[in-house]
């Protein structure tokens, strides 16, 4: 598993291009066009994806995105939400949603 | 000329010879057999089904072949025989129609793969169609079956079949397939319906066909809007009742229902999509054919308003 708050890595779409996603009321189903899985992504899941349609983002940027600005999140509470990201972004890893890559310091 | 025209004894002839074509729609069928008593009762199902010289191409060349079994102390057994090949284990003689209905499903859930097949009864009214996907023991054909002989027009009792291109329902007519106690029930609620011999104690309990009406073999090429999909529950002594399904669960019910949703990939993917957001989904339990004929026309009658409204 990650460790938690680390940014030495970013997330990113694997075919941002390629999957087909279909907005169906709360829920995403989205089409895997290497696996040909089809992929139901619940409200929080669909969260971190949708995030992630910009361009790649660190464990930093993600929790930003998915964070109200005027929520002042403490310690704890960025520990944890962290730690549900990190599920939900090894589950999207798993589905081939999602990979990971280094982030290479300038 | 439909086959019922023909006597029966020119139905056994053909299927002993060059063999009885049935023209379902999507497929074309030719059948040959001479196990007993299955003329009388394609004469009696496939009634309304147009007599043609058996000529051209066909989709399917069925043989039930009859056998004797000698490890059973030579019972009669027929065999199906597809193109010559033997997909399945031999059934008692007397089951001669079941097999070849199963035999026939078997065929086009394999094989038929330029469409979006599902695992669904399928009615009109109106050129709209009421989708019924479910799992076998729902009470989907009962419903069905129920549907047609309240004046809708039967597309399938087995096969939901989207076509790709326009994501339009394609009939595939043939008789309704009930089992055990919906038997009697259909017969008590549609006297009116013509119902085959019942074959008692197959691997599925009793069955019983109900043959499809004229209208639904005569319009067996006429495409339907998807308007409705109905997830049915049939529950003994239930109170009747309609819930609608959210969309995404719709998607996931309907795809996993589907016989070659993996095999198309994403074609099969946007015929869901596609099919979703047209339709209204419902979750509908029942036990009274009255009133769940009924509430299907009401939610019917919903889908029909809004489009007069626009045109």
């Amino acid at each position: 598993m990650e460790e938690a708050g680390a940014d030495s890595v970013r997330w990113r779409l694997a075919y941002p291009d390629r999957i087909r996603v279909v907005r169906l009321n709360d829920a995403a189903i989205v089409f895997n066009p290497l696996s040909w899985q089809t992929h139901y992504l619940n409200e929080a899941a669909q969260c971190v994806f949708d995030a992630l349609t910009d361009g790649p983002l660190t464990m930093g940027e993600l929790i930003a995105e998915t964070v109200d600005a005027h929520d002042q999140l403490s310690a704890k509470e960025t520990d944890e939400w962290t730690r549900t990201l990190l599920t939900h972004l090894g589950d999207l890893v798993t589905m081939g949603l999602v990979t990971r890559e280094a982030v290479v310091m300038a | 000329m439909n086959i019922a025209e023909l006597p029966v004894a020119d139905v056994r002839r053909r299927l002993l010879n060059e063999g009885l074509s049935l023209d379902c729609g999507l497929i074309r069928a030719r059948v040959r057999s001479a196990a007993p008593g299955l003329a009388e009762a394609l004469h009696r199902l496939y009634g309304a089904f147009p007599l043609d010289g058996c000529t051209g191409f066909h989709d399917v060349t069925a043989t039930l072949r009859l056998q004797r079994n000698w490890r059973n102390r030579g019972s009669a057994e027929v065999q199906f025989l597809l193109d010559g090949d033997a997909p399945f284990e031999a059934l008692p003689a007397a089951t001669h129609l079941p097999m070849l209905e199963w035999g026939l499903n078997w065929c086009i859930a394999s094989r038929c793969h330029r469409h979006l097949l599902l695992h669904a009864g399928v009615v009109a009214r109106a050129g709209l169609g009421v989708l019924i996907p479910a799992v076998p023991g729902s009470g989907k054909s009962t419903l069905t079956a129920a549907l047609a002989s309240r004046g809708y027009r039967l597309l399938s009792d087995e096969f939901g079949v989207v076509r790709l291109r326009d994501h339009r329902l394609l009939p595939l007519v043939r008789p309704i397939s009930l089992k055990n106690e919906s038997i009697a029930a259909l017969a008590r609620f549609a006297p009116e319906a013509v119902i085959g011999p019942t074959f008692r104690s197959t691997r599925k309990g009793d069955v019983a066909h109900v043959a499809p009406t004229r209208e639904s073999v005569a319009a067996r090429n006429e495409a339907a809007v998807p308007a409705l999909v109905l997830f049915p529950q049939f529950s003994r002594g239930a109170a009747l009742s309609v819930e609608a399904v959210d969309d995404g669960l719709a998607f996931v019910k309907i795809s996993g229902n589907s016989f070659n949703y993996e095999l198309l990939g994403e074609r099969a993917f946007e015929a869901v999509a596609r099919l979703v957001q047209g339709c209204r989904c419902y979750r509908i339990t029942y036990s009274n054919m009255e009133e769940v004929v009924a509430a299907v026309g009401a939610l019917l009658d919903e889908r029909v308003q809004p489009l007069a409204v626009g045109q």
